[in-house]
């Protein structure tokens, strides 16, 4: 007999007065998933993890924890979900120290627990040197990592994040999608993230819902996505001299091309024909003496499935009022 | 213990924002101690008056004079109209019309203009200077009075060293009187009939013939006769002298008699004189207050207080004291929920597994902590510096204190659950506060309002507060006598802590 997922949205519905946010949303998470949803901004991506956490109510539908239905089940939501949200939620003049000691408590971590389990959360994200420190003397970074390490003082099984990565650098961004992804393989922590950084999500999660207008349009692993919802595939190329003045316009001639995109130093190529296009743009550098540097051939990132999602829908949505 | 880590959590915030924390708990001690030095007394300062008069007689110049202290400072003006106008420019606060050459016997008045619009300051003014005035005119009343006591005196003392003389008058006109009766009827009592009438023709006759008996000359006779006629002659006219003598006595008697009727009147008015000088005597010796002090202000006022007598601070220290709690308690308790509810953690807060009810006893606890913190020092330097013995009070103290604390830092918590934002709080925190101060006695008596608003008003927490803490201060009045009061202080305790619960659990969904 199959498990039940681990959460399951259910035909969620959220109005706020006339104004509807959410619609029949339906999205399951297993166990140790890295749940991402992406969508964009004022999609309701916030309102769902809002709903998640309990604090507020459906209009329709349940959101089940662990086969219980959260609304029935509120306290022990709470003390098994952990939460960051996008700007930090953290006292600024509390040191890393004392706002983790804080919200142990209101966790229900007992004050032993906390003298052996704080020390241990500032090794792993590095804020052992900033103990004492306040909060708003933290770098952006470090004081991302302890936003996201008050969430997890209580050892939650499920964490949710709203826009983590938001404001920080590419650097900053890259460490703490790696420290996520550290403490969902380590801990087992089910993370549930909400994101408008298509990359981001694609180098974390393992599964994506997209949500847009106010509904799921689609979720499952990234590689159903893809297959679902694209039919073109990515030629990524590179040559040594990073010239394409002579390439370029023989490639647009081609009709099974769809489009060309500059990256960095080389072209990405989309096509649903990868094969002949591949052997043709090898054929021409051949001939035109060119020193190849790279190709390959991947799936379209997630960002072309989502754009490609989003604008058939628009374009269904057109036909339907005409 | 999730309780005290949110309270601890709270008075790190606190002192952690040093200029928060130096507001917080320096600011209520200043302005204690600045009310404290500005109250501690009744008197007024540099108050200004403008005097005209067309001319000034003594009266007036001492007038001014009497006006001009420390406290008044008096500047003679050019017109009436200047002198009015510098009331309407705050150059002065008060004018000061004289009536031209202005003394006792004038019959119009000193008028002064006031600007009744500063209605907290005119009456003690117009008060202070109508007990100034008061004094001079005291003064002259008591001058006239004494100028009156004195002729009385001395009208008394004259007639009763004159008494005697109108008594010897009374006694001489009586004895004139007897002694005229008896002139009267002396005269009265002569006998100034005629002589019987002589014959001289029958003598005449009998000389005749004597002559011819005796042949003596006739020469002899003739003379003799002639001498009888001349004796005749006179007798006629002796009789004739006498029946006016006595005409004339007659008439003398009778005027004798109107004499001494006249006296006798005289007498009769004379002991009526002296009787009323007797009666004015009489009346005047009656008069038992002869003190010029007593006359002029026949009935004397005194003033006790029925409580304990105090300094101005003593009197006023219950009203201050609750108005630094009151602003002390509102202020910290509504910064305090609008500092954490505009803090980034507060959403964290909301979703963890506590119950909201540990939060508002939380933020509570820590109010309560702080202004406890802030009495003690109050109360510390009131015992220190003015040597009061609180101990007795102590306990009392610490139940009202209590209560009044709670009450408004449950209400300082509701405005910072009930409004938005910092701004909208404190504008909300001052207005209520400012409210409640006004509709109390502080500014001015509740009895001045409608009864309706009145009734209102004794129901506001302030006025409570104040009542109960002055009764415990300066009557010493036991909390079992004021079970009402502290009965009321405990609803709204009640229905505060429940408002502030319900806009907590409303401002979480709002803050979404």
């Amino acid at each position: 007999m199959a498990q039940p997922p681990f959460i399951e949205i259910q035909h969620l519905r959220k109005t706020f007065k006339q104004h509807l946010v959410l619609n029949d949303i339906n999205i399951n998470i297993e166990y140790g998933d890295i749940f991402g949803i992406i969508g964009k901004s004022g999609s309701g991506k916030t309102t769902l993890l809002n709903l998640l956490m309990g604090f507020l109510k459906p209009t329709d539908g349940h959101i089940v924890f662990q086969s219980r239905d959260i609304e029935n089940d509120m306290q022990n939501v709470r003390q098994q979900f952990g939460f960051t949200a996008q700007e930090g939620s953290f006292y600024p003049k509390l040191t890393v120290r004392e706002n983790m000691e804080y919200f142990g408590e209101l966790y229900n971590v007992t004050p032993r627990e906390l003298k052996e389990k704080i020390p241990r959360i500032l090794k792993s994200f590095g804020l052992e040197e900033a103990e004492h420190v306040v909060g708003y003397k933290l770098s952006i970074g470090m004081q991302k990592r302890l936003d996201i390490a008050c969430g997890l003082i209580h050892d939650p099984k499920v964490l949710l994040l709203d826009e983590p990565t938001e404001n920080l650098d590419p650097v900053l961004r890259r460490e703490i999608l790696n420290l996520l992804r550290d403490i969902n393989k380590k801990k087992g922590v089910t993370i549930l993230l909400t994101s408008h950084l298509l990359e981001e999500v694609e180098y974390i999660c393992n599964k994506v819902a997209i949500l847009h207008r106010n509904t799921v349009l689609a979720s499952g692993t990234l590689n159903q996505l893809k297959d679902l919802y694209t039919k073109n595939m990515e030629i990524h190329l590179e040559t040594t001299s990073g010239n394409y003045s002579k390439l370029l316009p023989a490639l647009k001639k081609r009709n099974d091309i769809k489009s060309i995109t500059p990256r960095d130093r080389g072209l990405v190529i989309y096509t649903p024909k990868p094969e002949p296009v591949l052997k043709f743009a090898l054929d021409f550098l051949t001939h035109n003496n060119e020193r190849l540097l790279d190709i390959g051939i991947e799936k379209p990132s997630l960002n072309e499935v989502f754009e490609s999602f989003t604008k058939d829908k628009e374009i269904k949505e057109k036909v339907e009022k005409k | 213990m999730k309780l005290f880590q949110i309270v601890r959590k709270n008075y790190k915030l606190l002192i952690r924002s040093k200029s928060s924390a130096l507001v917080v708990l320096l600011g209520p001690l200043i302005l204690m101690l600045f009310i404290s030095i500005a109250f501690n007394t009744s008197s007024l300062f540099d108050i200004r008056i403008g005097a005209y008069a067309e001319s000034y007689s003594d009266l007036s110049e001492s007038l001014v004079q009497q006006l001009q202290t420390d406290e008044f400072k008096v500047a003679k003006t050019d017109s009436q109209e200047s002198c009015i106008k510098g009331v309407e420019t705050e150059q002065y606060h008060i004018c000061a019309i004289f009536p031209k050459d202005f003394s006792i016997k004038s019959q119009e008045s000193i008028v002064f203009y006031v600007d009744k619009s500063k209605v907290n300051l005119v009456y003690i003014i117009i008060n202070s200077i109508s007990s100034r005035v008061s004094v001079k005119s005291s003064e002259l009343s008591t001058a006239l009075t004494t100028t009156l006591v004195s002729a009385l005196n001395d009208a008394n003392t004259r007639i009763n060293e004159k008494k005697p003389l109108i008594e010897g008058v009374s006694n001489n006109l009586q004895a004139t009187a007897t002694k005229t009766d008896k002139v009267a009827a002396d005269l009265q009592s002569l006998d100034l009939a005629p002589v019987g009438a002589a014959n001289f023709t029958a003598i005449a006759l009998e000389l005749e013939l004597v002559r011819n008996q005796t042949g003596s000359a006739s020469s002899a006779f003739s003379k003799l006769n002639s001498l009888i006629s001349n004796v005749r002659t006179n007798l006629e006219s002796t009789s004739y002298k006498l029946t006016n003598v006595v005409s004339i006595r007659d008439a003398s008697v009778a005027e004798l008699k109107n004499i001494r009727d006249s006296i006798l009147t005289d007498k009769v008015n004379t002991q009526e004189i002296q009787s009323s000088l007797t009666t004015i005597s009489q009346s005047i010796n009656a008069i038992e207050i002869k003190d010029v002090q007593k006359i002029v202000t026949p009935v004397t006022t005194e003033i006790k207080s029925v409580s304990k007598e105090t300094t101005h601070l003593g009197y006023t220290f219950p009203t201050l004291l609750v108005m630094v709690i009151m602003f002390s308690c509102i202020f910290l308790a509504s910064t305090s929920i609008i500092d954490e509810r505009s803090s980034k953690a507060y959403f964290r807060n909301f979703i963890s597994p506590t119950q909201s009810s540990l939060f508002v006893l939380s933020h509570y606890l820590f109010s309560l902590f702080i202004i406890f913190l802030q009495l003690f020092i109050i109360f510390f330097i009131m015992v220190y510096v003015t040597k009061t013995d609180i101990n007795a009070l102590l306990s009392r103290f610490v139940v009202l204190l209590f209560l009044i604390s709670s009450v408004f830092i449950l209400l300082g918590m509701l405005i910072g659950y009930v409004f938005k934002s910092g701004e909208t709080a404190n504008i909300g925190a001052i207005s209520i506060a400012v409210g409640l101060l006004f509709f109390s006695n502080t500014i001015l008596p509740l009895e001045t309002l409608p009864p309706g608003i009145r009734n209102i008003a004794e129901l506001n927490p302030f006025v409570i507060s104040e009542n109960v803490l002055r009764k415990v201060t300066l009557f010493n009045e036991s909390l079992t006598n004021m079970m009402g009061s502290l009965a009321l202080l405990l609803s709204y305790i009640v229905a505060f802590a429940v408002l502030t619960y319900i806009s907590r659990e409303v401002s979480s969904r709002r803050s979404v």
